[in-house]
């Protein structure tokens, strides 16, 4: 069955954004759902998932007037943060077709926040392993296996025939099983 | 692994994990002002990274918000760049150092000569920050530290590599025109008339003076400055002492003192002014009535008319008398963008760049691009870079002869002159933007590209010995976009008449001659006849065109889904790939080639098909997409063109196939595999024949471009930079090579093969 409009939900919202006692306790949950899901997709790259929250809330401010109340909102917020990731991905492909010859310079992460993950090496080897894929695959992967959408709204998602995306998650999976096992036996 | 342990493993990747709680609250704190929780109102913009409100308005620091919206995408790209960094662990290059840039115009002869070092390829955005502000300022830089005076009152000190600030000075109104940072402290005047000294170190002020409208040069630790009482003050630069003063007949806009003369522009005239004892010892009437900074180098001085007729003036710098003048082309302003080793930089509001001969005033180069360009354009290490209007970019262009080595968009265009240090370019502009630009730091290829090793070798090449192949190509010329009149150029086919048939995403079909020459051109954004809708979601443009034998040209509309015909000479004749039932039409109207025959065969970058048409436009077959039986035909292809047995060709860029296909849609040979050794395929997206039939095929991973003879045999090789434009090239009837480059330029190239 699809989910209904539900004007109760949009009312909710829109009372949310206009009143900061409500739009705090809202906030302090959102913004750590958003910035959860993001931060593994983002290969563990915090500070590109603060910058890809921070346009999520932005979206989401800004089209607050869209939102019909069909999912909750906070369904919804991850839904535009998946939308801003692809477009990330995207962007990240065309540069790497671009910039495959260059190697850059590695850009340690500073905070203690990231800190803390290199110190857990099995979950740093997953997201090193997701890093070295290309950004085609790492969609593929990201919308098929880990947020479980069907091969049908991947490709919608992608812009790519199903056969395309059924490509892509094959040989997403096998680069990614081989470069985790690398890792494994280094 | 087996599958299972596989799929857990890579769900870990969405186990949860807290944000930074600073972080959340900076985030906080912009969404509550957005929503109108705080002071301020919403301005519907994506908030950049704004510098912190003045330490003295009382307001709490707000910091980070890290993309302005103007500067999304690059943003983003830049952030493409942080992921990609994590893939090499090898150790970080120290980076550039900085050279200081401590005046406007570099130094008191006022030569525009920056010490760099600059960006060494395309640069990319490093950091951005936006003041409350415009800033119509030229910023100067010293130990490392970039100056930026805005409208917004601040003078505002960024640390150079990262952009982070180390402390704004508050001047009350707005900050604008030029400054010095020496000897520790940094000048600027404000809109009051206000001189402020500030120290380098701290911000805080160690002394000002009223009277001054803008800032000239240091000499012998004398700062001279233009005052608002028609004279020329000079203070002690560290205590603010009077020091000098010189009283002019008009109101004075420059100063600059080389060698104890002090160069004084006033009105539209140039007075030489003896330090010692404040002597005239000449001037010169520009003809105009408001005349420039002057310039000294050599035995010259150098000043143009700023307001009134155009010209350029280079005067005997001992009398004053005219070596010669150059007029500005059509009257427009001719201004002095950089002089060095003899040559006068010359930009021009809407004339073009030139470059002349200091000693004679005679032309060495002139281009009609980049566009209008009125501040000063520093050189540095061969390049000269020009800020330009319509829209805002900055340009590098080539110091020996003026050819485009790179363009960057900026938000808008620049108000003060750019500043290129420490491997990095500094732009500001009138919406407050202040952005740094330079090199992805980069390591060398662990493995070379083009060298052969024995465990490399050509598929090519049966006793597996090393085997790359010569390079075969001479580029002749280079079509520039100031003739050929090209923009945003798309994809590129020869006609029979030996013309070029160009389409671009303005949108637009142009013909070119083969000597560069715009020929005639046609076509606007819309739906209707001769109108285009190459903007595709997910494919980043659908812009594609094919001439046929009989001079038909075809060109994919991909946004309207249909193929449109047109004569040579631009009239509309038909259309297709939009009529019958939904499962009969084009979904994404992309690559597209047409035989001998005026078959017109068109890839579908939706479905993933290749279609054939024919002359009526009647659909004869369809094959690959979703279902294909044939693996090398799901994926999309590229390039659609005819070997001279009448066989299409495409490139399968996800398999590294290249794919024959008979006329009547069966597969009939294929060849390649991925790789990046010479004979393998990383990603080809554009292939063509020549008239001999050799194949000639371009990687869009790495640029290079490899040719096989009709025995799929490896002949010739070679490299080029990245670009997605150049997969298009054809062959003329003469047998040249013309293949579309980066900026809008055509290459045309001399094949030589064995």
């Amino acid at each position: 069955m699809e989910p209904r409009e539900s004007p109760d939900r949009r009312a909710e919202l829109q009372a949310i954004f206009a009143d900061e006692r409500r739009f705090r306790p809202w906030y302090d949950v959102a913004a750590r759902r958003v910035y959860a899901y993001l931060f593994g997709r983002c290969g563990g790259d915090g500070s590109l998932a603060e910058e890809l929250t921070q346009l999520t809330f932005m979206d989401a401010l800004r089209h607050r007037d869209s939102y019909d109340g069909r999912a909750d909102s906070i369904t919804w917020l991850i839904a535009i943060a998946r939308n801003r990731l692809l477009d990330h991905l995207r962007r990240q492909e065309r540069e790497e077709r671009r910039r495959l010859r260059l190697v850059v310079r590695e850009i340690a992460p500073q905070d203690a926040h990231n800190a803390a993950w290199r110190t857990r090496d099995e979950r740093e080897d997953i997201l090193q392993a997701m890093r070295g894929l290309p950004a085609t695959q790492r969609a593929a992967l990201i919308l098929h296996h880990v947020d479980g959408l069907p091969i049908r709204d991947v490709a919608a998602a992608m812009g790519r025939s199903q056969t395309a995306v059924e490509s892509l998650l094959s040989r997403g999976r096998e680069r990614f099983r081989k470069v985790y096992e690398e890792q494994d036996r280094g | 692994m087996d599958d299972d342990r596989l799929l857990l493993t890579l769900r870990r990747i969405a186990e949860p994990v807290d944000p930074p709680a600073a972080f959340l609250d900076t985030m906080y704190e912009a969404l509550a002002e957005e929503l109108g929780f705080r002071r301020g109102t919403s301005t519907g913009a994506v908030p950049a990274r704004r510098l912190p409100a003045p330490a003295l308005s009382g307001r709490v620091r707000r910091i980070a918000w890290l993309a302005a919206a103007a500067l999304l995408v690059l943003g983003i790209v830049a952030g493409a760049v942080l992921i990609g960094a994590l893939f090499d662990r090898r150790p970080i290059p120290e980076p550039p150092p900085f050279n200081d840039v401590t005046s406007y115009r570099s130094d008191a002869q006022r030569s525009g000569i920056q010490p760099g070092p600059r960006p060494s390829g395309d640069p990319v955005l490093i950091w951005a920050a936006k003041a409350n502000g415009p800033i119509q300022f030229n910023p100067v830089l010293a130990s490392g530290v970039l100056f930026v005076g805005s409208d917004d009152g601040h003078l505002y000190a960024l640390d150079a590599r990262t952009g982070s600030q180390r402390w704004t000075f508050d001047a009350g109104v707005a900050i604008k025109g030029s400054a010095v940072a020496e000897d520790g402290v940094v000048a600027v005047a404000d809109a009051n008339g206000t001189l402020h000294v500030v120290d380098q170190a701290t911000g805080s002020e160690r002394w000002h003076a009223d009277g001054v409208i803008d800032i000239g040069n240091v000499a012998a630790g004398i700062l001279y400055v233009p005052g608002n009482d028609n004279s020329v003050r000079g203070f002690d630069l560290q205590t603010g002492a009077d020091r000098w003063s010189w009283p002019a007949p008009e109101p004075v806009l420059y100063v600059t003192v080389v060698d104890d003369i002090a160069y004084v522009t006033a009105g539209g005239t140039l007075h030489a002014v003896a330090i010692g004892d404040g002597s005239e010892r000449w001037h010169f009437q520009t003809g105009g009535t408001q005349a420039s900074l002057a310039s000294v180098a050599g035995d010259q001085v150098f000043v143009s008319t700023r307001e009134g007729p155009g010209a350029l003036t280079a005067l005997d710098r001992a009398s004053g008398s005219p070596i010669w003048t150059f007029p500005g082309p059509r009257g427009l302003i001719v201004s002095l963008g950089s002089i060095q080793d003899g040559i006068v930089y010359a930009p021009t509001a809407g004339g073009g760049f030139l470059a002349l001969k200091a000693e004679t005033g005679e032309w060495v180069w002139q281009v009609r691009s980049p566009g209008s360009v009125l501040r000063s354009t520093p050189i540095v290490d061969g390049l000269v870079f020009a800020p330009v209007d319509d829209p805002g970019a900055i340009v590098a262009l080539r110091a020996s002869d003026g050819g485009t080595v790179w363009r960057q968009a900026l938000g808008g265009p620049m108000q003060g002159w750019p500043v290129v240090s420490g491997g990095l370019i500094f732009t500001t502009d009138g919406s407050g933007a202040i952005q740094a630009y330079g090199d992805m730091v980069v390591a060398p290829p662990s493995e070379p590209v083009t060298t052969a090793s024995s465990s490399d070798r050509a598929p090519s090449d049966p006793l597996g010995e090393p085997s790359t192949p010569p390079n075969p190509a001479t580029v002749i010329a280079t079509l520039l976009p100031s003739t050929t009149g090209l923009g945003h150029v798309a994809d590129m086919d020869i006609g029979p008449d030996g013309n070029l048939y160009v389409v671009d995403y303005r949108p637009m079909v142009s013909v070119i001659s083969p000597d560069g020459r715009l020929i005639t051109s046609w076509g606007r954004a819309g739906s209707g006849d001769k109108e285009f809708n190459f903007a595709v979601p997910n494919l980043d443009g659908a812009a594609h065109i094919a001439v046929g034998r009989d001079g038909l040209v075809y060109v994919s509309d991909g946004g309207n889904r249909r193929v449109q015909v047109f004569t040579p000479e631009g009239d509309y004749l038909r259309e297709f790939g939009n009529r019958g039932a939904e499962v009969d039409r084009l979904l994404v109207a992309w690559d597209l080639g047409v035989d001998d025959d005026g078959n017109v065969y068109v890839i579908d970058g939706g479905l993933a098909t290749l279609a054939k048409f024919d002359r009526e436009g009647a659909r004869k077959w369809v094959v690959g997409g979703i279902g294909s039986s044939d693996p090398e035909l799901k994926s999309s292809g590229h390039g659609v063109k005819f070997d001279p047995a009448g066989r299409l060709w495409i490139a399968n860029d996800d398999g590294g196939r290249l794919i024959a296909i008979h006329p009547d849609g069966h597969q009939v040979d294929s060849f390649g595999e991925t790789g990046s050794r010479p004979g393998q395929f990383a990603a080809p997206c554009g292939l063509n024949f020549d008239l001999a039939g050799n194949l000639y095929v371009y990687n869009c991973v790495d640029g290079r471009i490899q040719v096989f003879d009709p025995q799929h045999h490896l002949i010739g090789l070679w490299d080029g930079p990245v670009d997605d434009r150049r997969n298009s090239f054809a062959f003329a009837p003469d047998g040249r090579m013309y293949q579309l480059g980066p900026d809008d330029t055509i290459t045309e190239i001399q094949i030589d093969l064995p």
